[in-house]
This record gives C-alpha cells, structure tokens and sequence, in this order.
C-alpha cells in the first residue's frame, strides 16, 4: 500500500508560559500512514494524540518538521493539503444554536461547495449519519450521540481522501459508540484513510489495520495488532481484586520469578506474568499470609493494554 | 468565493444574535423600556401628555391703516388674548405684552412659551403690493407639545389671511379655522383680503419669521437625548456578544475547526468582523424605528426622535457601530476567556457609556464632561442630537462622524494585531 500521510520528524515545543511540554521525542516523530488504513494512535490522557492531528492539520505550526500529506506539505501548501483532509475534533465542535442542516451548510461553504451541490451533500450527509428527520432541530437540542454524529457528519461534507477522528466516542452511551465504529468501518470500506484517536484499547483493537501507542508525546511502539501483542510475547496480566494493598505485599508479589512486574491500580493489582497460571498459586500465598481478602482474580490473555503496562509500567486508563 | 464563505460566517452570528430570546429581550427591550422610564421621568419637553395651553404673548405695534377698518395686529391680539374662540381656550393662554426685551427673557427662562410681535407699519405694508409685512414668532424649542400647538394655530391665522380663498376652501388646521370663522374681527379682515385679492393673490403678503430662543435653562427633550444615549449602549453591549463569541469559537472548538477547511484564517475574523457590524447595524435601526413608534404611542407626539436628516442620521449610524464594533473587538482581544470578556465588556462598557451621557448629559460637568469626549458614546450621541435636538445638518455632524471612524480605525487595528499575536500558534 501507498503512503498517504508522511509525519517527518515533526515536534512541537509548547513554549512557557503555557508550560514546556514537548510531543515528539528530540529526534522528531517519523511515521507513514497508509493509503486506505485505520491507523490508531492509542495513548492516554496528555499523551499528545491531539497535539499530532492538529499539526497535521494545519492547526499547529510544528517547531520541527513536516507532515507530506496526499503529495502536499501542511507547511508549504497547508490550503492543499486541507482540501483533502477532513476533520473531526475531539471537541463538538459544531455552533449549538444552529440546526444540523445549519451546521453543515455553514462547514460545506467552507469546504467549498456552493448552490446544489452544497444541499445535495447535505441532504447526503444527513442520511448517512441518519439524521434526516432532525436535520432542522438545534443542535442543543441532541442528544450527546447525535451530537456527536453530526460531529463527524461535518468533516465528510467535502468528501475528503482523510479523515481525522479524535476521540470521538469520549462520554457517550454504549448504541451510540457501537453507532460511531460501524461508520468510521464503513468510511473506510468506502476508501477513506482514517487517522483515528483514543485511549480505549478495544476500540484500537477493533478498527485499527496498524497502531501507534503514544505516551508522553513519544510514539512508543508501532505494528499491527498481532505485531504489537507478539512483543509482550507469552506474558499474561493477571488481575487481582484487592483493595488498598500495603507496599510491601506488592513488592514481594513483584519479586516472584517470573512475574515482571507488580503495579497497583483502582482497587487492583496487575502482575505482568509469564505463563500466569503457574505463578498464581506462590501469589495467593503471599496475599493469604499478609491476611488480606481477594475478592477476584482474572488472567489475561496479551492485549494491547498488557503491552502498555509493560511498556510503561502504568495502566492507560490511569 | 472568499466572499461568499466570509458571508457565511457572519451569517451564522447575525441568525444566533437574532434568533436568542434572552439576547433579544436584553438588546432590544431593556433600551426601549430604559429610555422610555428615563425619559418620563425627567419631565420637560414633549413628554407631557396632558397638554397644557400654551403661554403665549402677543405685542402688538401695528397702528394699523387709514385704508383698513382694523389692524392686522388687532386680529392676533382678540384671537390670541382678548376674545379667544371656544375651540381655542383650552390650548392657548395669551397675554398682551408691552416689553418686548423682557418678554424674549421670558421665553429663554421658559415662563413663556411663544412670543408673537406685529412690527409696526404691518397691515400698511401687508396691504402695500410688493411689500409684505413680517410676523416676528419667537419661541423656546424645549417648550414641547403646547409650543407646538401654538406655533401651529398661530402658523394657521396667518396662511389664512395670506390665502383666505384656498384656505377656506381646503380647511388648514382646524382650531384656527373655526377660530376665524367664530370671531367677526377676523371675518373682517378676510373679507377685506378678499376685496384686495387682486393684488395678494400672487404672492404671500405676511412672512412669518421665527427665532428660537435658547434660554439658559433650555430643557432637553427627553426621548431625543435618552433614545440615542441608551441605543449606542445597547448596540455596544450587544457587539461585545458578538466579538466575545470568537472567544466562544475558541473554547468550542469551532474557530479551529474553520481553520482546518480550505479557507485563509483571515476569513474568519473578516467574516467575525462582517457580522458584527450587520448586527450592530441592524441592532440600531430597530431600536431607532422602535423608539419613533414608541414615542408616538406613549407620548402621543410626533417627536422626530433622530431628527429628519436621512443622510446625517445614516452618517452618524454608520460611523458610531462601527466604532462600536471595533470597541468591543479590542475589549475581547485582550480577554482571557469568554467569561472575563463578558464581566470586562459590561463594566467597561458601562462606564464608557455613563461618560458618554447614556444615562445623564455630562457636557457641563468639570472633568466628566472633558472625559467624556474620549468616548464613542458621547460622539454618538451628539451626532445624534445635533441632527433631532439642534436641527443640525450633515455639515454639522462631519466632526462626529470623523472622529468614530477614527475611533473605528484605531480599534480594529488594534484588535486585529492582539488577535493575530494570540492566534498565532
Ligand atoms: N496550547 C498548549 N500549550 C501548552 N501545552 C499544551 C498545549 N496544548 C497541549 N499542551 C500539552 O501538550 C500535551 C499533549 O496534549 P494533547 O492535547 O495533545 O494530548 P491528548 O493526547 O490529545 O490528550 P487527551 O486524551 O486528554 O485529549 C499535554 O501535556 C498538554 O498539557
Ligand atoms: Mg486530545
């Protein structure tokens, strides 16, 4: 596959006062995203997932180097380059107290489009996001997921190569993110190349052709699914139901052979175990002498969220 | 195309200033209802709704003519004072005048309200063909409505016996015409105009010349002066709306979101820019028309609350929103969010209005008056009554209309670049 979107050793420095916070390691962030992917960057609160869709966009002037998108650079041609991105903020960033026909109109103008074409398309868009019936009502009227709906309904109006997701099913119900994932599958079905962002590893699981996990601004690992999994290799995360553990009990957990490493996290312990099923009972042992209660235990399989752990010692939804 | 997405733009601000009820309830009615109370309030000019008769002197120095049975001049002192027509009692309270420099101060103090002199010579020049006598009216533009009235009986004598024939025939303003009819005196006299149409028919006999006298304690006409003051306010709060919501797009998301289409970002401050103005424009013109409608209604006068100066008044409309604009453009550049933009707008604001004489002339104030001039407010608001209270015209506003463009220039220039340094990213 080709080569849509080219990050070149990008950086962005944020400068003081608004405090020194720097995405991109020293070196920059390289990565290619594929013509035709779901390309996922999975990374937790801060991790500067919207830093990089906003230099790709046009937003942020990198401090450091470029984006190549669709032949044409976001800092030499950023007018180019747009043409052929859509993009879908984490914000709803939509006018409230304009109706969703409203709202794409206004966006479709900015687009571009004009006359017919701009109320074909929007007629177009409202049925493929299934908001037809509602398509005069305010915008601070919807529900949180036809808001976001109309959310994404914007940045399809000019029909672009791209589309830039971030975040898009944050504080939302169930349905409707159910809602969200089939459309972004069905975009790309269509051909579109998404760029999609979020801290929520089974969504990376379910849509991405490749992902990138990023944390504190670097990119930390880079595969697909299986790839990325295969580098924890027969780890498994064993799970352990127990509230407030004193220190020194997840220190000598810790320090069983082969068991990598003991990390406490909302009422529960997480133990990075080869082969987990044979540590479990040394574990038990030592929670049992410390006179604590275990109300569960879970071994799992390697996820993308024992990848994370390993990589950085922390659960991503911390 | 450039046009038509900064169109866009300001077309979604004007549509949600004038779709937002609780904005529209704000900009709209609180003006409205502000000058109205102010106005009632402080009295004087034509907000009297019970009309008083008017105070009106007549001196007469007419000797009249050996040609003529009566002087001309008697005619206006037995309608005026000595045998008033029914019809007219109610309207004018006239009184024989003998001093006329004492008379003149009256009027200035407002002790009276109209002063008729009959020039001596009258009816001997009046009757003289190619002559003409001059009917000297002076009166105190503050003195509103019984003034008014006055001036409009007096104005009706006087076409009358220049016209009697037509003006029986087509019935100029009632009062007067029944009073001719009901006083013999008069009769007289048409039927002796009448008889020497032939040389009067031509041309008009009598001229009428009118001074205003400006006393010293000359009364404002309320609506005139609190109309524009609570107008400029209004459209000045309602624009600080208008250039926070650029704060608004900030927080929202949706200025970056239009940064990311295929548009230079000066689209969208242009079209920011572009619906502010419209809406500070159309902001004003329904309040000016709200308040005409208004002051006909409630005072039952037709006040020309801006005056009838088309232009003058398109002059001072345009240059002050646009001040106005540019204003609250650089009170929101330098806000941090939308929520300090709006607390600093309304104070700031606020104050520039209580300087600008919204809410109380401050011209004859010590310092207030000298600061005031570094308000919008205040060049506004005299355009305005320059053009309503004064009878001025576009000459006379030109300083005003110079100086908020000025005004305007200075702001924008200032809001564009704080805006560009904060939005560089
Ligand atoms: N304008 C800014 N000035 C200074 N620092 C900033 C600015 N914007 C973001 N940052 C910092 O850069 C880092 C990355 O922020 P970014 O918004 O890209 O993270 P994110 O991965 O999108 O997080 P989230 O999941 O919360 O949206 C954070 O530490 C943030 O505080
Ligand atoms: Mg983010």
């Amino acid at each position: 596959m080709a080569t849509f979107a080219k990050l070149d050793s990008l950086r962005k420095q944020y400068s003081p006062p608004d405090g020194p916070y720097a995405v991109g390691p020293k070196e920059g962030v390289n990565l290619e995203i594929l013509e035709g992917e779901i390309f996922s960057l999975l990374g937790p609160n801060g991790a500067g997932k919207t830093t990089i869709i906003s230099m790709m966009s046009g937003l942020l002037t990198p401090t450091a180097g470029d984006v190549v998108l669709g032949g044409f650079s976001i800092t030499k041609q950023p007018l180019d380059v747009k043409k052929q991105i859509g993009v879908v903020p984490q914000d709803l960033a939509l006018y409230p107290n304009l109706s969703a026909r409203q709202n794409l109109n206004l966006f479709g103008t900015l687009y571009g489009l004009s006359g017919k074409n701009l109320s074909k398309r929007t007629d177009e868009v409202l049925e493929f996001i299934d908001l037809k019936d509602r398509a005069n009502d305010k915008i601070s009227e919807y529900s949180g997921g036809m808001k976001r709906r109309v959310n994404i309904g914007v940045g399809l109006m000019h029909r672009p190569k791209m589309l830039f997701l971030d975040e898009p099913t944050v504080a939302i119900d169930p349905q409707s993110r159910r809602n969200i994932l089939d459309t972004v599958k069905e975009l790309n079905q269509q051909g579109m190349t998404v760029l999609y962002t979020t801290h929520y590893m089974e969504e990376a699981q379910e849509l991405s052709n490749r992902i990138g996990i990023i944390d504190h601004g670097q990119i930390i690992a880079l595969g697909t699914l299986d790839e990325l999994v295969k580098t924890v290799g027969e780890y498994d995360v064993i799970r352990l139901t127990l509230p407030e553990p004193p220190a020194l009990v997840v220190e000598r957990l810790g320090a069983i052979p082969n068991i990598q490493r003991a990390e406490t996290t909302d009422g529960e312990v997480r133990l990075i175990a080869r082969d987990g099923r044979q540590q479990l009972p040394e574990a038990i042992r030592i929670i049992n002498e410390a006179g604590l209660a275990l109300h569960g235990i879970e071994i799992q399989e390697p996820n993308l969220e024992a990848v994370f752990l390993q990589l950085t010692g922390r659960a991503l939804r911390d | 195309m450039i046009w038509r997405k900064i169109q866009a733009i300001a077309w979604a601000d004007i549509y949600q200033a004038f779709t937002d009820r609780s904005a529209l309830l704000f900009n709209f009615a609180s003006p409205l209802a502000i000058s109205m109370i102010i106005g009632a309030a402080f009295g004087g000019g034509s907000n009297d709704v019970d009309v008083e008769a008017a105070k009106v002197g007549v001196l007469n120095l007419d000797t009249g003519s050996t040609q003529v049975e009566q002087a001309f001049g008697d005619i206006y002192t037995q309608v005026l004072v000595e045998a008033p027509p029914e019809e007219l009692s109610d309207f004018i309270d006239g009184k024989t005048i003998t001093d006329e420099k004492k008379a003149r101060r009256q009027i200035g103090d407002g002790d009276l309200d109209v002063l008729v002199v009959v020039p001596e010579d009258f009816t001997a020049n009046v009757i003289t063909p190619d002559k003409g006598g001059t009917l000297r009216i002076y009166y105190n533009p503050g003195a509103g409505i019984p003034g008014d009235v006055a001036r409009s009986i007096i104005d009706g004598m006087t076409t009358q016996l220049n016209n009697q024939n037509i003006a029986l025939q087509v019935g100029i303003p009632y009062a007067s015409e029944q009073a001719a009819r009901n006083n013999q005196a008069v009769d007289a006299a048409v039927a002796y105009v009448r008889q020497a149409s032939q040389q009067l028919r031509e041309k008009e006999a009598i001229t009428l010349n009118r001074v205003s006298i400006e006393g010293d304690v000359q009364e404002f006409n309320s609506l005139q002066y609190f109309g524009p003051g609570m107008a400029i306010l209004f459209m000045t709060y309602a624009l600080s709306n208008g250039a926070i919501s650029i704060l608004v797009d900030q927080r929202n998301w949706t200025m970056q979101r239009i940064w990311t289409t295929p548009s230079p970002r000066t689209v969208y401050l242009g079209g920011k820019m572009v619906g502010i103005y419209v809406t500070g424009i159309f902001q004003m013109l329904i309040l000016m028309l709200a308040m005409i409608f208004a002051a006909n209604v409630v005072f039952g006068s037709g006040v020309a609350v801006w005056g009838t100066d088309a232009i003058g008044i398109v002059l001072v409309l345009a240059s002050v929103v646009a001040a106005g604009a540019g204003f609250a453009l650089v009170i929101a550049s330098f806000a941090k969010n939308p929520d300090q933009g709006g607390s600093i707008s309304t104070l700031v604001l606020t104050v520039s209005g209580l300087l600008g004489g919204a809410f109380l002339p401050v011209d004859d104030v010590p310092i207030l008056g000298q600061l005031s001039k570094l308000t919008l407010n205040r060049w506004g608001l005299d355009g305005f009554t320059t053009l309503s209270f004064d009878g001025g015209t576009v000459m006379d506003i030109l300083p005003n209309v110079a100086v908020l463009l000025g005004m305007a220039v200075v702001f924008f220039t200032i809001a564009l670049f704080q805006f560009g340094r904060r939005f560089r990213s």
